[in-house]
């Protein structure tokens, strides 16, 4: 972790030297001098992305995460008596949580990280399972947990020049 | 003032505005917003003494369906040193708005809105 002045400047720049070349929202110097919180690092050690989701297949940081909805489910079993008004349930375990990751995206780099290197990780989670972070500002509070890659869906937007394109990752952790 | 080259010689006061909005969406954890540059968006409104030679109803009207792409001319004088310089501005887009009104022995004045289809031109 830095500590000194000289070091934080050190790790404020690093980070930002990760960010894609052709993102136009690649915060500045001066930003994340004033504001190192931008960064999503608490460390200023950390993946510049709100969310990160990495395996020994490749890593995709998500740098516009605008949703990340969790559902958790359950097994509820059902018994219907006949006669009797409303449901009857038993409870019977937790399904697997999900997550879903919802943002944007407006640079190609970051849509070809979703469209083909997240596509690669998919194909080989069996034997490489994926670990999800995301950052509530500087918090991780999804820290490197593992969740099997489902449907991921890229819906471009009219009206801008450049790439930008809502995407919606469906997650389901491995239990 | 000419629209589509017909002299408007009784327009008053002109109010032009263009851009690129700006579309700013929140992200997860963050209070800075992330900017997109929008579709260009511009108007001009023109406010002026009506007369009978007015042309400019007849360009808010449809032609088989399609309201017609019209062209305005603004010529101003910009008074500098040494001699006065004749800046023209041109504005091209369509007339979806066109607002007359009159009142009993006071002048007729005519408003029209020509939505830009473009950035205008300065020369």
């Amino acid at each position: 972790m830095p500590k000194t002045e000289e070091e934080k400047i050190e790790a404020i720049l690093k980070i930002l030297e990760k960010w894609p070349e052709d993102c136009p929202n690649k915060p500045t110097l001066m930003q994340a001098l004033l504001d190192p919180n931008i960064l999503h690092s608490k460390d200023l050690l950390e993946d510049p992305g709100i969310a990160t989701l990495t395996s020994t297949l490749g890593t995709v940081e998500l740098y516009h995460l605008e949703r990340p909805p969790e559902l958790l489910p359950t097994k509820l079993e059902e018994s219907e008596i006949p006669g009797r008004h409303g449901d009857i349930f038993h409870y019977r375990a937790d399904k697997s949580d999900r997550l879903e990751l919802r943002g944007l995206v407006d640079a190609e780099s970051e849509y070809t990280a979703i469209k083909s290197t997240l596509k690669t990780m998919r194909q080989g989670q069996d034997a490489n399972p994926i670990s999800v972070t995301v950052r509530c500002g500087t918090i991780a509070y999804i820290n490197g947990v593992q969740y099997w890659v489902g449907d991921i869906e890229i819906e471009p937007e009219p009206g801008f020049g450049i790439f930008w394109m809502v995407y919606s990752i469906k997650l389901t952790k491995r239990d | 003032m000419k629209i589509d080259g017909d002299t408007i010689g009784l327009a008053d006061r002109y109010e032009a505005q263009w851009g690129y909005p700006v579309a700013k969406r929140p992200v997860f954890g963050s209070q800075i917003k992330i900017r997109g540059t929008q579709s260009y968006d511009g108007e001009l409104r023109v406010e002026g003494l009506y007369s009978t030679d007015n042309v400019i109803a007849s360009k808010a009207t449809p032609v088989t369906g399609v309201l017609p792409s019209v062209t305005v001319v603004v010529e101003e004088t910009d008074i500098q040193s040494p001699t006065p310089v004749k800046k023209t501005w041109t504005f091209v887009g369509q007339l979806p708005s066109f607002q007359k009104t009159g009142q009993a022995d006071q002048f007729s004045i005519f408003r029209m809105t020509l939505d830009l289809s473009a950035e205008p031109a300065c020369t």
